[in-house]
């Protein structure tokens, strides 16, 4: 199993988008799914109650009042961390996770504070001891324009893997509440759309735990 | 039990592979047992298979491999797990199902641990990697073992090519596998074919040889696989469970210790026979005197032979690197890497010989069957053995911990005066102490257990050093004893001088160090219940 947090302080940075598609992608692809909300406000939940049944099916984990045991059999495991959260409280869902995502908006507001995340991020064991690796994604990117060049420019700054960008669509609020992903959608745009979340994919892919064993030496 | 019909999930094959020359190969295949008179001409096939796998390698890295299989007009995709971990028998899941076309299907998966275990693929991200082409000759061998049972054994002859990257490498190996029988059987086979032609145990798969030829990476060395024991088993099943991953653990280095490349390799297949030397010598009251005997003697012949090219592999990496970094451009030195070079390449020769010898094909051969079989079973095994086996591993762990200790600490008592032979005693009873404590760590809480392996190994590795110093010095009377007289060989007395005198000073430097180790592990409860 792959334990993915998707986490940043800044609020509507677009964590819940992130984490819900994430799941849903694991899910289309025929493997286990799990979505466990952590966030106060419930967002995740509300997404998987409206999720049609004849969507890939995700399994739906209260994680609210923390973390819970885990079911069994469950492929991938994503997890969406509270918002505004105090760092004592992520620290309790960083050592179930492989992988960290955060979100970060092309914003003079967001950077300076995803930026002081990292920063913290990196003091706490598991990721100083390399255990768990975090992934920087840059979110509702505007292709060519001055902010999303200021954006690319911090993320030289960050010293984090950059896992790609998500272009700034409508589709995605338009089918969040409909519990749906762009990975439950056919059509040419997307297809393409989902191009965009492939560094991000292959970078939670890499990080499975039950290679390391296997790396030995290699 | 081996049999896959299309579309099963997770069958387990067991299978043996031999190897060697193409002309011994070719005897074998000839002769009986493989051609007795009975059994029907060889069926021929043509296979292609075509390995698939990630840019970055990911089905690899989870011990997959991903093939479609052209035989004739037909197409077969087979996927393997545990298919790095190599050892001299293969048991690992498989999945099977026919294709339409050649292109791979990953979606046709249905084995839920096998799909999670292929993970998420990006559209179009699996790309062939590897191609094996091979002349397949198979025979049907049945009959019945010496106890009745029956076997059938599945003989396969293969020929041909790997082709990676524009790059080729010849096949050519005799597979056996089982169909129906004791696993046992297989081993039986092998070693009488050894009285045909000698060969070696493959221990390699195809798909391990495919991808190091398309990645270029040397053979990889494997740690040890975690133990699985727990208090109530029985000792007959622990001893039958720590065995085999002995086994496990230094064949899957034999590929690295060959190559040499990386001196983990030559290590770690030692750290794996030393394990299994230890276990017997644990389990050893237990079995039969005779077939112990047999094994341990076996055993420190491998270890042997793998012996010198580590002490090489050390002295250069460690012994020799920390006076050179003292004395930089020390022309003696110098002179002194460079021969110890050329003794390295030489055990690493001498190494690879052995490992390709009939002796050392034999004890993987008869070790494999005796551990299927759990042939210490055996008659010569008397009544008080025979309760041994049967109680539970927690009692039998217990006394061996506690009288590992007191063999400690009878040996240290009165550190501070013991002198050099006496401390290599100690060091030798901290050793066993130590393998004891590995074997059965599992069965204690960790937090119980903690403290006292922590000291066991802080006074291991300061007792190092005094083994440290009778390497150097039994490496470097050798070498300066065999070179030829002249300026060379004075230029290597003198570099042998330098280092024997510096890790000498560095025994007596490590002195207060050697002392705190003692005291705070002679203070440290044991972790085990006290009878």
């Amino acid at each position: 199993m792959i334990t993915v947090l998707v986490a940043n302080p800044k609020g509507g940075c677009g964590k819940t988008t992130i984490a819900t598609h994430l799941a849903a992608a694991f899910a289309t692809a025929g493997l286990r799914a799990a979505l466990a909300d952590a966030d106060r406000q419930g967002s995740s939940l509300g997404w998987l109650q409206a999720r049609p049944e004849s969507a890939a099916p995700i399994q739906a984990l209260d994680w609210r009042d923390g973390a819970e045991k885990l079911p069994k059999d469950i492929d991938r495991l994503i997890v969406d961390a509270p918002a505004a959260i105090k760092l004592k409280k992520v620290e309790e869902f960083l050592a179930l996770a492989d992988v960290v995502v955060v979100p970060v908006l092309p914003s003079g507001f967001d950077e300076p504070v995803t930026g002081a995340f990292l920063k913290q991020l990196e003091a706490l064991k598991p990721i100083r001891k390399s255990r768990t690796a975090v992934a920087v994604l840059r979110n509702r990117v505007q292709t060519g324009t001055r902010t999303a060049a200021r954006l690319d420019k911090f993320m030289l700054g960050v010293g984090h893997t950059g896992v790609g960008r998500l272009r700034h669509r409508q589709v995605y609020p338009d089918i969040a509440a409909r519990g749906l992903s762009v990975f439950d959608l056919a059509g040419k745009q997307n297809e393409e759309l989902r191009e965009d979340w492939a560094p991000v994919l292959r970078y939670i892919e890499n990080a499975d735990p039950a290679m390391q064993a296997q790396a030995a030496g290699a | 039990m081996a049999k896959t019909p299309t579309g099963s999930p997770a069958a387990v094959e067991t299978e043996l592979k031999l190897c060697g020359e193409p002309a011994a190969l070719e005897r074998l295949w000839q002769a009986s047992p493989l051609r007795a008179p009975e059994t029907a001409a060889p069926r021929v096939k043509q296979l292609e298979n075509v390995y698939y796998d990630t840019a970055d390698l990911r089905l690899r890295k989870r011990g997959l491999a991903f093939r479609v299989r052209r035989d004739g007009n037909r197409f077969v995709q087979t996927v393997k797990s545990g298919d790095t971990a190599a050892s001299a028998v293969m048991s690992r899941g498989e999945w099977e199902g026919e294709l339409p076309s050649p292109d791979p299907q990953p979606d046709l998966v249905d084995d839920p641990t096998l799909r999670a275990a292929i993970g998420l693929l990006l559209p179009g991200e699996l790309r062939p990697v590897f191609t094996t082409r091979v002349h397949r000759e198979v025979v049907k061998l049945n009959g019945t073992d010496s106890l009745g049972r029956v076997k059938v054994i599945e003989a396969a002859f293969d020929r041909g090519e790997i082709e990676a990257a524009g790059q080729r490498e010849p096949v050519a190996e005799i597979e056996l596998e089982l169909r129906e029988g004791p696993p046992a059987a297989l081993f039986d086979l092998a070693l009488a074919l050894q009285d045909v032609a000698p060969t070696q145990v493959e221990t390699r798969s195809k798909s391990a040889r495919g991808y190091a030829l398309a990645t270029g990476r040397r053979p990889a060395w494997q740690r040890a696989e975690p133990l699985d024991l727990d208090a109530q088993m029985s000792v007959d099943d622990a001893l039958a469970a720590v065995l085999a991953a002995c086994l496990r653990h230094w064949s899957a280095n034999e590929a690295a210790a060959r190559d040499g490349s990386d001196p983990e390799g030559v290590h770690q297949m030692r750290v794996g026979l030393r394990r299994f030397r230890s276990a017997l010598s644990v389990f050893g009251k237990l079995l039969p005197a005779r077939q112990v005997e047999w094994l341990k003697a076996e055993g420190k012949w491998a270890l042997n032979v793998l012996g010198p090219a580590r002490d090489w592999d050390v002295f250069q990496a460690d012994l020799l690197a920390a006076l050179e970094a003292a004395r930089p451009q020390d022309a003696d030195l110098a002179a002194l890497r460079a021969a110890a070079r050329e003794r390295q390449a030489l055990a690493y020769d001498h190494l690879r010989g052995a490992l390709s010898s009939p002796r050392y094909t034999r004890l993987l051969l008869r070790l494999g069957g005796w551990l299927e079989d759990r042939a210490w079973r055996s008659p010569e095994l008397t009544a008080e053995q025979k309760a041994a086996l049967a109680q539970p591993l927690i009692t039998l762990a217990d006394t061996l911990l506690a009288k590992r200790h007191h063999q400690v600490m009878k040996r240290g008592k009165g550190f501070k005066k013991l002198a050099t032979a006496e401390r290599h005693q100690l060091r030798i009873a901290v050793k066993k102490l130590r393998y004891t404590t590995e074997f059965f760590r599992g069965l204690y809480p960790a937090k119980h257990s903690k403290d006292y392996l922590a000291a066991l190994r802080d006074l291991q590795e300061s007792l190092g050093h005094l083994n440290d110093v009778a390497v150097a010095e039994h490496l470097l009377v050798d070498l300066t004893e065999k070179s030829p007289p002249g300026s060379g060989a004075r230029q290597l007395e003198r570099a042998a001088g330098k280092v024997i005198g510096w890790y000498n000073r560095a025994v007596l430097d490590s002195e207060p160090e050697m002392r705190r180790t003692w005291k705070s592990f002679a203070a440290t409860e044991p972790f085990w219940n006290k009878s």
